[in-house]
């Protein structure tokens, strides 16, 4: 588990997400809502049944993996991909054995481990709120060094399993927008936007795209002034992440935005990143606050390069 | 009569430029295997082997020709190869880019990391490509202003051991610039004087 309810302020649930230093994850009768056999005492999540004495599953995931290394050759990488991470083995864990920060409403896995096209994966990406000092007062506040993450990103899962049933899941992280140096970059502005998953540095990573083309709230020094930036991502803000700044004075972001480091593992794992096989494909909806760094561009279009 | 045509004709500009555009996004996944394979091939004939399947795309060439770099890094045709691949046109960029991307929607999480790590250290390998090359230095400079774009590109910073061993001919290919893009060379991507790069890649 990489941190518990008073930490970094995280939340992935099935309803809509909230701090969770200020709502009990579950029930001590009941582990997700789910109606309990009187008899056995486990619970009932439609495909099979959750011992949460035991925290594990009565029964495997009904997954049919077992059936893909005879099929095509997509279906043998899935197959290859699968049996990779150990974790799929333990066919009686629940969501990870993270179950402070997943749920499994329908008894399957997480989404990232289904089709990835029946799985929609929307991050939300919104200013944080201030109180009238001009100080951050959301759940964030006892993270250290959250002043230097101006947004948070809300990411919603929602999807049908394989039996059939609504998936979803929640989380809110928080993010960085604005480039830490303004001499080499400027913020991207506010849209809907996909998303692809890429690789950064070893890490995985979402892409923003346009790859070539992403419109900008302001000149971008980095592209000669033009109100467009290239090669932007949503990546983990790396060693410097808490002061905005790297250990060798360069900034963490020229445009890109960054997760504050301690929670990303959990980003991973909320947007399907790290399943596997894992989710390739987002929706990210980047919503301009009332004084928001992310605004809209210029109606009349963004003045020429140069 | 004339604005169904016109419509029709517009329609089927319209349809080629989105498939042009899939076209650059998505690769089929045996090549993305195949040049996958590459990037693990520890021998030049294995190597070649891999290249067979990997087909002729640029994205193809380029792993080829760093990984063909990497393992004979003293070999000056070996270098040569490598710096002609050095984009050209946005596109060529672009697949530069994203070589780590997911491109087929069912590669291996292993295999996008290893090609992003080809990524990563390109400007590494081209660095020490034109140090066996320098006669192709005019090329390598001019991609400079293009290459510092992408806000991770470590490209002015490999650039600094460049000027400093070959400093006379890499301020001759900085003056051989036209004058526009001289002058935004010199002022934001790199000092030739004192051989420092000013674009930085974002820390990590």
């Amino acid at each position: 588990m990489r941190h518990n309810c008073t930490c970094d302020g995280a939340s992935i649930s099935t309803t809509p997400s909230t701090v969770c230093a200020s709502t009990p994850r579950f029930s001590p009768s009941r582990f997700t809502g789910k109606e309990r056999d009187t008899e056995s005492g486990n619970d009932y999540f439609g495909a099979r049944y959750y011992s949460s004495a035991m925290g594990r599953w009565m029964s495997p995931d009904p997954l049919p993996w077992i059936h893909w290394q005879n099929g095509n050759r997509d279906a043998q990488q899935k197959f290859a991909a699968y049996i990779a991470n150990p974790q799929n083995f333990n066919m009686y864990a629940y969501v990870n054995n993270n179950p402070l920060n997943h749920t499994d409403p329908t008894g399957m896995n997480a989404c990232g481990t289904k089709d990835d096209s029946t799985c929609h994966v929307t991050i939300t990406i919104k200013d944080r709120s201030r109180d009238s000092n001009g100080n951050y007062n959301d759940g964030f506040t006892g993270v250290k060094n959250q002043g230097n993450y101006n947004a948070t990103a809300t990411v919603s899962v929602t999807g049908t399993g394989a039996d059939g049933k609504a998936f979803s899941a929640s989380g809110t992280f928080l993010i960085k927008t604005t480039p830490s140096d303004s001499s080499s970059g400027a913020p991207l502005a506010s849209g809907v936007y996909s998303g692809t998953l890429t690789e950064h540095n070893g890490h995985l990573a979402i892409r923003i795209q346009p790859t070539n083309d992403l419109p900008t709230n302001g000149a971008n020094p980095g592209q000669h002034g033009a109100w467009f930036a290239q090669g932007d991502l949503i990546h983990q803000a790396g060693i410097g992440n808490f002061t905005g700044v790297g250990h060798d004075g360069r900034a963490v972001s020229n445009g890109c935005l960054v997760v504050c480091t301690s929670q990303y593992g959990d980003f991973e794992d909320t947007t399907g990143m790290s399943a596997s096989p894992p989710q390739r494909h987002f929706t990210i909806d980047v919503d301009a606050g009332a004084n928001g760094v992310n605004a809209d561009p210029l109606p009349a279009g963004p003045p020429p390069g140069e | 009569m004339r604005p169904a045509c016109f419509l029709f004709a517009l329609l089927f500009v319209v349809l080629l430029q989105a498939l042009k555009a899939q076209d650059a996004a998505n690769v089929p996944c045996d090549q993305v295997a195949a040049i996958a394979h590459m990037v693990r091939a520890n021998s030049l004939p294995e190597l070649a082997k891999a290249k067979r399947n990997a087909g002729t795309s640029y994205r193809a060439e380029v792993v080829f020709g760093a990984r063909s770099f990497e393992l004979q890094p003293g070999n000056k045709s070996a270098a040569s190869t490598l710096l002609k691949l050095i984009p050209q046109d946005d596109e060529q960029h672009l697949t530069l880019m994203t070589l780590g991307d997911s491109l087929c929607d069912s590669e291996s999480v292993a295999d996008m990391k290893s090609l992003g790590r080809v990524g990563d250290r390109l400007p590494h390998y081209l660095s020490k490509a034109i140090l066996l090359a320098p006669e192709m230095l005019p090329k390598y400079v001019a991609y400079a202003s293009t290459s510092v774009h992408d806000p991770h590109s470590d490209y002015a910073v490999q650039m600094q051991t460049v000027c400093r061993a070959k400093h006379a001919e890499f301020v001759r290919a900085v003056e051989g610039l036209p004058t526009d893009q001289k002058d935004w060379f010199v002022k934001h991507v790199f000092n030739p004087d004192g051989c420092h790069a000013l674009a930085l890649p974002e820390a990590e």
